[in-house]
């Protein structure tokens, strides 16, 4: 077997920088916080500190997102790991951009440093042919089926957009190591099988739910479709892909009409994956792998200060985070 | 030497001594009034900056009381609106038709995960709906509905009990958990965005 020497420094710097993730106590912490202004006072003793201004959450959690990825861009330079990180946040900046101009919401929309795509094409593109057609296939795609739409929605919209994520991920993403091939599909599985989830407990039709389902899980979008019209989701999910308790945490859900521990055990397991990717040290899987666990650190201190914002109690939270 | 010389010169050398004290006083008075005067001027200096820094930091601290006072008000405020909407959205269910209200009873009761006996509190406004008939046509072999005696307080659904275990369906109590976990939902859907 060949060993690429390459990637033991960046990886061995990567176990450093999983140190300044949040740790299990200060979750503790966090979770038994009095409101939000307390989860932010604790916020200013972690590595968020250094994008805290004035005990202000403003615009903390991009930044932490974009330093992140700069600082694994830093470290390695392979062309998998470049293109993997970029292009999806070239689709964030698509999504705020393309957004705003086809809605109308805001005129000087803020987006994030350039990815692979500089994001002056990519707000051109809605207007200007040419810079459409210099854009990646699955963008010009994506851009025009938007503008084809008649007063497209917030919905359309990111409908469309979460496509092209889940198919750039699909694109992208798996070039990094089996391992990340095998947890492209299972995040994309977990996701349909959520929104397929809500749109039971919301009684939508089968034929909106096949609308909103995205390519790439383990089980095709008609498959998942046609086990809603039967009412045998988590019989669908629990079927030879090892998902068992998955699929019990969504049958439990579904009769209880309440997806918080669905969305907790999706989520545990999506963090053990990642635990399993970081161990392939000969490659660039730990430092994607790195970026996926801030990512979902940050989507975790979203609910934990949205949720304190609204009161929730701790017993409330911890139901819906597998964090403490 | 004459006498007087002696004294003269004695008188001479005195008066010189003399004035080299006073000159030498004169030059340390000016060297200790320089000095005491520098002190000051320090002493002045770094209390004034001591000041200056305390009024600062004071003003800076009053800022960020003020700030975070404002955000509480804001937060407040939110919070009471929202929790207006979710009270003015529990009276409009209330104030349904007997038909509607207790189609929602019926989907309450439907998804009750008590077995056995189960005790159906109602609130006092709800005695004339929620009555033994009703609850009876929901009992199935598993399950059999109970009108309590007793009433709960909260407005409009039910407190189901079963021995020690009971479920809090009333509709302020779905409608703060319902509020709670679209709020969790949303927090993680919504994109990153200022």
């Amino acid at each position: 077997m060949s060993v690429d020497g390459r990637f033991i420094y960046p990886n061995g710097r990567v176990r450093a920088l999983e140190l300044q993730l949040v740790s299990n106590r200060m979750w503790q912490m966090l979770l038994s916080a009095d409101d939000r202004a307390e989860v932010i006072r604790l916020l200013t003793d972690t590595w968020y500190s250094l994008f805290i201004e004035q005990h202000k959450l403003g615009d903390t959690f991009r930044q932490a997102q974009e330093a992140t990825e700069e600082e694994l861009l830093e470290l390695s330079e392979d062309p998998r790991l470049v293109r993997g990180l970029l292009h999806r946040r070239d689709v964030r900046n698509a999504r705020y951009l393309w957004k705003a101009a086809l809605i109308g919401t805001e005129k000087d929309v803020e987006v994030e440093r350039d990815g692979l795509l500089e994001t002056e094409n990519l707000r051109r593109a809605v207007e200007d042919e040419q810079a459409r057609e210099e854009l990646p296939e699955l963008f010009r795609q994506t851009l025009e089926r938007l503008l084809d739409m008649e007063a497209p929605e917030v919905g359309d919209v990111e409908r469309e957009m979460d496509r092209l994520a889940a198919r750039v991920e699909r694109e992208e993403l798996p070039e990094l190591g089996k391992s990340f091939e095998n947890l492209v599909s299972w995040n994309l599985e977990r996701k349909n099988f959520l929104t397929a989830a809500r749109a039971q407990l919301r009684e939508a039709s089968p034929e909106e739910l096949e609308d909103m389902l995205l390519e790439g899980g383990l089980h095709d979008p008609e498959e998942v479709a046609s086990a809603y019209r039967t009412g045998r989701l988590p019989e669908l999910l629990a079927g030879g892909h090892g998902q068992e308790e998955l699929a019990s945490a969504l049958s439990d859900c579904l009769s209880r009409g309440s997806l918080l521990e669905f969305e907790k055990q999706g989520e545990k397991e999506l963090l053990d994956k990642l635990e399993e990717a970081s161990s392939h040290v000969f490659g660039p899987a730990p430092l994607a792998a790195f970026v996926l666990k801030r990512e979902l650190e940050i989507d975790h201190l979203r609910i934990l200060v949205a949720a304190k914002s609204a009161g929730a109690p701790r017993k409330r939270i911890i139901r819906r985070l597998p964090r403490g | 030497m004459a006498l007087e010389e002696i004294a003269e010169r004695i008188a001479r050398d005195a008066r010189e001594a003399a004035e080299r004290i006073v000159s030498e006083a004169e030059a340390e008075k000016a060297a200790r009034i320089s000095e005491a005067k520098e002190r000051l001027e320090k002493e002045f200096e770094r209390d004034s900056g001591r000041l200056r820094d305390r009024i600062e930091e004071l003003r800076l601290r009053q800022r960020e009381h003020l700030r975070r006072e404002a955000d509480r008000k804001v937060q407040t405020a939110r919070s009471t609106m929202i929790n207006r909407a979710i009270d003015r959205a529990v009276q409009n269910l209330v104030k349904l038709g007997d038909e509607e209200y207790l189609q929602l009873i019926s989907a309450i009761l439907a998804r009750c995960a008590l077995r056995g006996e189960v005790e159906v509190l109602v609130c006092p406004e709800d005695e004339g709906r929620i009555t033994k008939d009703f609850l009876s046509r929901h009992s199935d072999q598993d399950r059999r509905f109970v009108l309590s005696e007793q009433r709960h307080r909260s407005v409009g659904g039910v407190v189901l009990r079963a021995g020690d275990v009971s479920q809090n369906a009333t509709f302020s109590m779905i409608a703060d958990l319902a509020h709670e976990e679209l709020v969790m939902e949303l927090a993680a859907e919504l994109p990153l965005e200022r």
